[in-house]
């Protein structure tokens, strides 16, 4: 699978890391039951921090798409990463709405009028 | 050592091996012949019995006969590899051979009758060992240090691919070897079979250990391969297994990167770190789509992984980038 940071773009390195895991299983480079690269080791290739590469699994992680096992590293676990990825960006607009005491109605109509 | 140095010389190693090894053992058993039986024990039965007979002359005969065809043969079809380390696969055979069947005569000293000679294990262990050791001295005494670019060093060929990314991106890959389904039944099947005949030679009291040491090696050589991975960054191009680094090429030793389509055993002869009959070095696994490394000065390197296009597009992209940064 291919791996692509570019420092200059307007997205975050840890999610221009984690889309490169989404963009590799949509085109069926990884498949499910796949161990991903050791953290270290992307972050060594990239020449960026391993701790942005371990966010960038931690999210996939939160979206479904990975599972991160003690002693086997971050294995594939799901197939539709766009779908996932929608699933988290829903769950940070649920986050924003709680905190600004809209409820999910509130946030339904914003959607439908914009 | 340069390459083309090495690859003169490599045969010439393997030919003095074998030469001394007939020199030494004839050398050992002219020697020995007062303390001999006559005829001597040449040949054993699965039972352990000596079954088989011949005069010291025509040991000595054929030995010499087998030890310098069997090189001749071995050497003979390693020069289309053009791989200098691989003529050391001769050197260890011979020696292998030489302690077996002079070892095996040599041990019959003092045996009036030739029917009671045991089974030459003593002479199968040193041989084993004393082949391994002059067959990686061989190949370390040969070894060429790869080389690199000039400064500054070309691009990629053109034509070759390359990755659509932009300039200011950093980019890698990674993938695994290819697995193949047909070498793992195969592999198996021959790993258990020579489980099988070490558990017979257990009963009959034969070389028991021979058969499990080549299980083993089958094994270590077969599962290894089959979990390594290969990724591709600034640095270069390495193959790894169970975190441990198999080999590495640099960046610098790379002239560019192509997709080829590769055959296992038609131009590989088989599995694992082989030597092709077109002069390259592979990491073969299966048959199929390849990443094939160029290289300055040394063999073209093949790995059998899965993404094998986006790996030369990413070889050949980072090329290019270092062309550009050394202009």
């Amino acid at each position: 699978m291919l791996w692509q940071v570019d420092p200059s773009a307007a997205s975050a390195l840890y999610e221009q890391v984690a889309e490169s895991v989404r963009t590799a299983i949509a085109s069926g480079d990884v498949t499910k039951g796949e161990r991903l690269p050791a953290a270290k080791e992307v972050a060594e290739s990239l020449d960026i921090n391993l701790h942005t590469v371990l966010k960038a699994y931690q999210q996939l992680r939160d979206e479904g798409l990975i599972e991160l096992r003690q002693g086997r590293g971050a294995v594939v676990t799901g197939s539709d990463p766009a779908r996932a990825r929608l699933r988290t960006l829903i769950t940070q607009l649920q986050a924003e709405g709680d905190r600004l005491g809209m409820t999910r109605h509130d946030l339904a109509q914003l959607i439908e009028r914009i | 050592m340069d390459l083309r140095t090495a690859r003169r010389v490599s045969p010439a190693i393997a030919a003095g091996v074998a030469i001394a090894t007939v020199a030494t053992g004839t050398g050992l058993l002219i020697a020995a012949r007062s303390r001999l039986p006559e005829p001597v024990a040449v040949h054993w039965g699965p039972g352990g019995t000596a079954d088989g007979f011949q005069s010291l002359t025509g040991v000595v005969g054929t030995t010499a006969a087998f030890v310098l065809a069997l090189t001749l043969l071995l050497v003979g079809i390693t020069i289309p590899t053009r791989q200098p380390a691989v003529a050391s696969v001769a050197s260890g055979t011979s020696v292998f051979m030489g302690a077996l069947m002079y070892g095996g005569v040599l041990a019959q000293q003092g045996i009036t009758d030739p029917a009671t000679a045991p089974m030459p294990n003593a002479a199968m262990a040193i041989g084993v060992a004393a082949g391994v050791a002059v067959g990686a001295g061989h190949a370390l005494l040969v070894r060429t240090k790869p080389g690199v670019a000039p400064y500054p060093r070309p691009s990629a060929p053109d034509g070759a691919v390359r990755a659509h990314v932009p300039g200011s991106a950093r980019v890698a890959w990674s993938g695994r070897m290819r697995h193949s389904s047909g070498a793992a039944i195969l592999m198996s099947a021959v790993v258990a079979l020579l489980l099988g005949f070490a558990v017979w030679m257990w009963q009959i009291d034969g070389p028991w250990w021979l058969m499990l040491l080549t299980a083993l090696l089958v094994a270590a050589t077969f599962v290894p391969m089959q979990m390594s991975t290969v990724v591709v960054d600034a640095t270069g191009v390495v193959v790894r297994v169970f975190g441990r680094t198999l080999r590495r090429v640099e960046l610098s030793q790379i002239k560019g990167a192509q997709v080829v389509e590769v055959r296992l055993l038609g131009q590989y002869g088989g599995y694992g770190i082989r030597a092709g009959f077109d002069g390259s070095q592979g990491f073969i696994t299966a048959s199929g789509e390849a990443l094939r490394l160029a290289r300055f000065d040394a063999a073209d390197l093949v790995l059998t992984v899965d993404g094998a296009d986006q790996a030369a597009a990413v070889v050949n992209t980072l090329i290019d980038r270092q062309a550009d940064t050394e202009r």
